[in-house]
C-alpha cells in the first residue's frame, strides 16, 4: 500500500543499488491540505506549491517510504529533469517523454553519410567523435544539408533540440558541395561506418526510382545491417507517383522513411511505393515539412532562421528523425538487433489511415516504440505545445489517471 | 562503373587492370570495384565468369525538397 503511492520510475529507482542515496520528489498530499499541516520529515526543506497541494525536496528511499505511509500523502513522484524543445516535430513524435525515462541516445554511435558537417556549431560540441572524407573537399560542410541532418538526429540546442541530443556523431562526407555524389562513395562511407563499429546509420540520400533493391548500394545496406548496423535511409522526394522510391530506399532491410507534416498528414513528395518488386515502401513516415535545424556557417541551404538555424523540408529531415528514435531506443535497449529495432518502430507506429504504399506502417512513435506497445489509432494527435515541459506534463497526466 | 565480383577483391583487381580498365575503388562490402573503363572494356568485363554484375556508378543526392518554403506541403 505505502509502495503503492511511490511512482513505478521512483520504486524502480530507489531498488536501485547504483541509485544516488538520495531522490529529487515531488510529494503531492491530499487536496487543500493547508502548507503548514504539510507532513515533513524533521528538517528536510521543501519547496512548497500553492497551484496544487504538492512540495518538492530530496530524500532518501527510507524517508520516502516514511512519506507514502502518512496518511496525508496520495503520491510521490520523481522530480525529472525537463528540457526546453520549441520546435514542434520532437514533441509530436514523442521523443521528450524517452528522454525523461533517461534515454537520450548518450554515447549511442551514430553516423551521418551526408554532405559533411559544421564541426563549429554549439549544437556538436564535443560529441563529433570521428569525420572522414571521402570527396576530396574535406569534410566540413559546404553544402548545409548534413550539418541540418545531423542536428534533426543529434543537436543539442536549448531551441531546436534533436532526437537523440546525446548521441556520438560519426561524419563521412561522401555528398559534394552541390549536394550529389557517386553510389560509390556512399557505399565506401558506409564501409567506414562499419569499421568505426556505429550502430545507426542514417542516409538522407537516394537516386531515382523505381528500384528493386538489387543494385549496388542497396545491397550494400541491407549488408551493412548484415553487420549490426540499423540502416534510416529516404525514401525519396518524388511522390505522389506511385513507385517513386529510389535507391537506396528500395533495399529490403533497410528503415525506408517516407516525410508527413506535424497534423500527420503525409508529405505530397513523398514517394510512393511498391518498389518494382513488389514490396510495400515506405516502412514509416516521419516528420518531414518545415524542420528547423542546425545551418551550417556560410551556407544557405533552406530557409534560414538565424545564423545558427534555417528550415528544410524533404524525406532527408524525416529520415534522421527515424534514426534519432533508433538511437535512444538502442541506449535502453541495446540488445536489440537492427531487423527488431525497425518491426519495433513499425509495429508501434500511429496508422493514419491511408494507403500503405504511402504511408508505410504509418507514423513511428518513441513512446509506443519504447513501451513496445502499438499506438492507438484514431484522430490525428494535437501538435504538442512550443516551449515544452513534456516529459513532466506527461507524467502529471499519468498521475492523475491513475 | 560498379563491377561486383566472385571470389578475392584483389586478384579481380588485377585482372581488371590487366584488361586495361582502371581501379578507383575497391568495395570490401559488396566484394565489388570501381572501375573506369571505355565502353568495349566494360563489355569484355562483363563477360568475364568471375563478374556478378556490371552496372553504372549512379550519381545520388540530397533528399531535400528544393523548392520548399513556409508552407505545409503536407496533404
Amino acid at each position: 500500500m505505502t509502495d503503492g503511492k511511490i511512482n513505478g520510475a521512483l520504486l524502480a529507482a530507489m531498488s536501485n543499488p547504483a541509485s544516488p542515496p538520495e531522490h529529487r520528489v515531488i510529494v503531492r498530499y491530499k487536496p487543500d491540505l493547508a502548507i503548514t499541516s504539510r507532513p515533513l520529515l524533521g528538517s528536510i526543506r521543501a519547496r512548497h506549491f500553492s497551484l496544487l497541494s504538492a512540495s518538492a525536496m530530496c530524500v532518501s528511499s527510507e524517508q520516502a517510504r516514511l512519506l507514502a505511509a502518512d496518511p496525508a500523502v496520495e503520491t510521490i513522484w520523481p522530480d525529472l529533469i525537463v528540457h526546453t524543445c520549441l520546435d514542434l516535430s520532437v514533441p509530436h513524435i514523442r521523443a521528450p517523454q524517452v528522454w525523461a525515462a533517461g534515454y537520450a541516445g548518450e554515447n549511442v554511435p551514430v553516423a551521418v553519410i551526408d554532405t559533411g558537417i559544421d564541426p563549429s556549431h554549439p549544437d556538436f560540441a564535443g560529441r563529433i567523435a570521428a569525420m572522414e572524407d571521402l570527396t576530396g573537399e574535406g569534410p566540413n560542410d559546404n553544402h548545409g544539408h548534413g550539418t541540418h541532418v545531423a542536428g534533426i538526429l543529434a543537436g543539442s540546442g536549448s531551441r531546436y533540440r534533436g532526437v537523440a541530443p546525446r548521441a556520438l556523431l560519426y561524419i563521412a562526407k561522401v555528398l559534394h558541395g552541390d549536394g550529389s555524389g557517386y553510389m560509390s562513395e556512399v557505399i565506401a562511407g558506409l564501409e567506414w561506418a562499419v569499421q568505426q563499429h556505429v550502430k545507426v546509420v542514417n542516409l538522407s540520400l537516394g537516386g531515382v526510382g523505381p528500384c528493386d533493391g538489387t543494385d549496388a548500394l542497396s545491397t550494400a545496406c541491407d549488408a551493412a545491417i548484415d553487420a549490426g548496423l540499423m540502416v534510416c535511409v529516404a525514401a525519396g522526394n518524388y511522390g505522389p507517383t506511385a513507385s517513386s522510391v529510389g535507391p537506396p530506399g528500395c533495399a529490403r532491410r533497410v528503415l525506408t522513411v517516407g516525410a508527413s507534416g506535424n497534423d500527420d498528414s503525409i508529405a505530397s513528395f513523398s514517394a510512393r511505393g511498391p518498389t518494382a518488386d513488389g514490396r510495400v515502401k515506405p516502412d514509416v513516415l516521419l516528420p518531414g515539412v518545415n524542420i528547423a535545424s542546425c545551418r551550417a556557417q556560410g551556407t544557405t541551404m533552406g530557409t534560414p532562421v538565424d545564423a545558427l538555424y534555417t528550415r528544410a523540408s524533404g524525406t532527408s529531415m524525416a529520415t534522421p528523425h527515424a534514426a534519432g528514435l533508433a538511437a535512444i531506443l538502442l541506449q535502453a535497449f541495446p540488445e536489440l538487433s537492427p531487423a527488431q529495432l525497425k518491426q519495433r518502430l513499425m509495429t508501434t507506429a500511429v496508422k493514419l489511415g491511408q494507403d500503405e504504399n504511402a504511408q508505410g506502417s504509418g507514423r513511428a512513435d518513441a513512446v509506443s516504440a519504447y513501451q513496445g506497445t502499438p499506438s492507438q489509432p484514431g484522430p490525428s494527435p494535437h501538435p504538442s505545445p512550443p516551449g515544452c515541459l513534456v516529459g513532466l506534463a506527461s507524467l502529471l497526466s499519468r498521475a492523475h489517471q491513475r | 562503373m560498379i563491377v561486383r565480383v566472385r571470389g578475392d577483391l584483389g586478384s579481380a583487381a588485377e585482372r581488371v587492370a590487366s584488361l586495361k580498365a582502371t581501379v578507383i575503388r575497391r568495395l570490401a562490402l559488396i566484394n565489388a570495384l570501381v572501375v573506369s573503363a571505355s565502353a568495349e572494356t566494360a563489355e569484355r568485363i562483363r563477360r568475364e565468369g568471375w563478374v556478378v554484375s556490371v552496372e553504372p556508378d549512379r550519381k545520388v543526392s540530397t533528399q531535400r525538397r528544393p523548392s520548399e518554403g513556409s508552407r505545409n506541403d503536407g496533404r
